[in-house]
């Protein structure tokens, strides 16, 4: 009798879990990632203790340089950050920051972060001098070394002490950005901004002064967000385009993502203008909805997914019916599904589209344009798969359609960088 | 004794299948945000049973928080029966739209047809749902929190 009882029970149990998961659709994933920079003074218990364990690492990795430098006996010389002067700082430092869980971000320059890097003797090496617990640090890759930007600090130094700081309120080292902020006083001449410009050569530099914000260079990952005066969406891939003989250096996103009618300029999550889309360069319909936008000089296209630590082998493949794809939108982030159709025909923006791929990966508004990705047999690399266009989702069904990249080079025309 | 466990096995056996993903009733549990600063209403006039101007309206006047949401297609249609609302069946089955976010700033018409998903609506009372998403930035720039929001607009075809 109890047994029975017992039974029902349970199965009374079982059942209201699944009634009451189905239907409920869930918060969109937030916004912040481990990449992201703390900006809160309010924190939790974890993120104090991630905090202190972070601080005690890099105070070990800053011991660590310094030691080096005694050791060296060369006489200290130049602009230095706690001691140490640029040339005792390790060529594949880029700096570091705290993320939004409070653990440190070790940034490592890109020539150093190999594809495999968490597999490296330098991935052991540096866990080895941080003496941290690797699940308490990540890295991320990035352009500049921290020596070079020492090395920009000590020019702007000169040319400020020349200029005895008129025009100058202060300038400093900016980890999360790799590069500088420099905050100027109004009324700096034209001539001495060229002058800043020429020592930063192409290096991030944030210049404010008064209201007036100037943007310098910056980078563009695979699936990171952009937007435009009208909308709001992800980007797949580089790419470049023969123009008049010269390769234009670009990227690609959805077609229906851009206004053909005009030209357009693209700014990123941080309000940095990183691209401009010429009219002419989509193709929305057939076999491919894409468009190329051409990179604004100095803006570098990334090949690690942005905010995620996957890297993409610059080379596409054709995926067959089973295949396990990812893709990374603004929206729902980095999402995993199976491709259910590899020659898909659907329609949508009243415009017919053949030759797709149907998988059933979730996406939502905004992740339109952003990178579809395969890497069943490795952790940490991908190979381009297509761009992500569109969606269906239907309860917990979920669906979206991808153009595949090989018809995304025939239609726009345009080839993966060499 | 058996009786009980098979009359226990049968309402688990019901209450899983109305659980399952088939498009026949399905019930909606979508919470709608009647407080929100934005809001949607019919054109006057341009109701009919094929479709309507949808007018969305953004009254927020902080420059930090920005409404992002889809393309004019991306809704759906409720239908509402013994005071419980349910999803209008799609005569399509997988109706895809583009995953484009849009900005709704101030107010927006957007021309509905819903002919070709969902036919010819019989009588009855109906709502039309459409999703958004509330992002809040730190001066302008990085998203730091976003909250999804659902906006529904009610009428009745008679």
């Amino acid at each position: 009798m109890k047994k029975y009882k017992y039974i029902s029970l349970i199965m009374i149990l079982i059942i209201l879990f699944f009634a009451t998961g189905d239907a409920t659709i869930e918060k969109p994933v937030s916004a912040t990632d481990k990449y992201d920079i703390n900006r809160s003074d309010i924190v939790s218990e974890r993120f104090t203790e991630n905090q202190e364990n972070a601080s005690l690492a890099i105070t070990n990795f800053f011991n660590y340089c310094l030691l080096k430098q005694k050791e060296s006996k060369d006489e200290v010389k130049g602009y230095t950050v706690d001691g140490v002067s640029r040339e005792y700082f390790p060529e594949y430092y880029g700096g570091n920051y705290i993320n939004v869980f409070g653990n440190v971000v070790f940034e490592i320059v890109e020539e150093y972060y190999t594809k495999e890097f968490e597999r490296s003797e330098l991935y052991y090496e540096i866990i080895d001098i941080l003496n941290i617990d690797p699940n308490n640090i990540c890295f991320r890759p990035v352009k500049a070394s921290y020596a070079y930007l020492i090395e920009k600090m000590e020019e702007l130094g000169k040319l400020f002490g020349d200029l005895q700081w008129k025009d100058i309120t202060g300038y400093g080292i900016d980890d999360y950005n790799n590069g500088l902020f420099i905050e100027l006083k109004n009324g700096i001449s034209e001539e001495r901004l060229e002058a800043i410009k020429t020592i930063m050569n192409g290096i991030y530099c944030d210049l404010s002064y008064g209201d007036c914000e100037i943007k310098e260079t910056s980078s563009l990952s695979p699936g990171e967000d952009v937007y435009s005066s009208t909308a709001l969406y992800s980007v797949a891939f580089p790419a470049e385009k023969i123009v008049n003989g010269e390769h234009v250096i670009g990227y690609v996103t959805a077609g229906h993502c851009v206004d053909d009618t005009t030209d357009q300029f693209i700014y990123t999550n941080s309000n940095i203008c990183i691209g401009e889309y010429h009219t002419g360069n989509r193709s929305l319909g057939g076999n491919a909805d894409a468009a190329f936008f051409e990179l604004t000089a100095g803006v570098t296209p990334f090949y690690r997914v942005y905010s995620d630590t996957t890297f993409i082998i610059n080379e596409n493949r054709v995926l067959s019916q089973g295949s396990v794809v990812k893709k990374r939108g603004r929206t729902t982030g980095v999402t995993s599904g199976t491709v259910k159709s590899t020659s898909y025909s659907a329609s949508y923006c009243n415009t017919s589209f053949t030759d797709m791929v149907n998988t059933n990966m979730h996406g939502e508004n905004g992740d339109s344009g952003g990178i579809v990705y395969t890497n069943p047999n490795s952790i940490d690399s991908a190979y381009i798969a297509g761009i992500l266009c569109a969606g269906y989702t239907w309860l917990f069904i979920n669906r979206s359609i991808y153009t595949k990249a090989g018809n995304v080079f025939t239609s726009l025309d345009v080839q993966l960088i060499d | 004794m058996k009786t009980r466990l098979l009359f226990c096995c049968l309402i688990g056996m019901i209450l899983l299948t109305g659980c399952g993903t088939s498009k026949g009733k399905v019930r909606s549990n979508l919470v709608i945000d009647t407080a929100h600063s934005m809001s949607m209403r019919i054109k006057t006039g341009s109701l009919t049973s094929k479709g309507m101007v949808l007018v969305v309206e953004n009254l927020i006047q902080d420059d930090n928080i920005v409404i992002v949401g889809g393309v004019d297609d991306d809704y759906h249609l409720e239908y509402q029966s013994g005071g419980k609302w349910y999803y209008v069946e799609s005569l399509i089955e997988e109706y895809y739209v583009a995953l484009l976010g849009k900005y709704y700033k101030d107010t927006i018409e957007q021309q509905i047809n819903w002919e070709t998903r969902y036919g010819t609506l019989s009588d009855g009372k109906y709502r039309l749902v459409k999703a958004f998403t509330e992002e809040k930035r730190e001066d302008g720039k990085s998203v730091t929190q976003k909250e999804k929001f659902w906006l529904a607009v009610e009428f009745e075809i008679e």
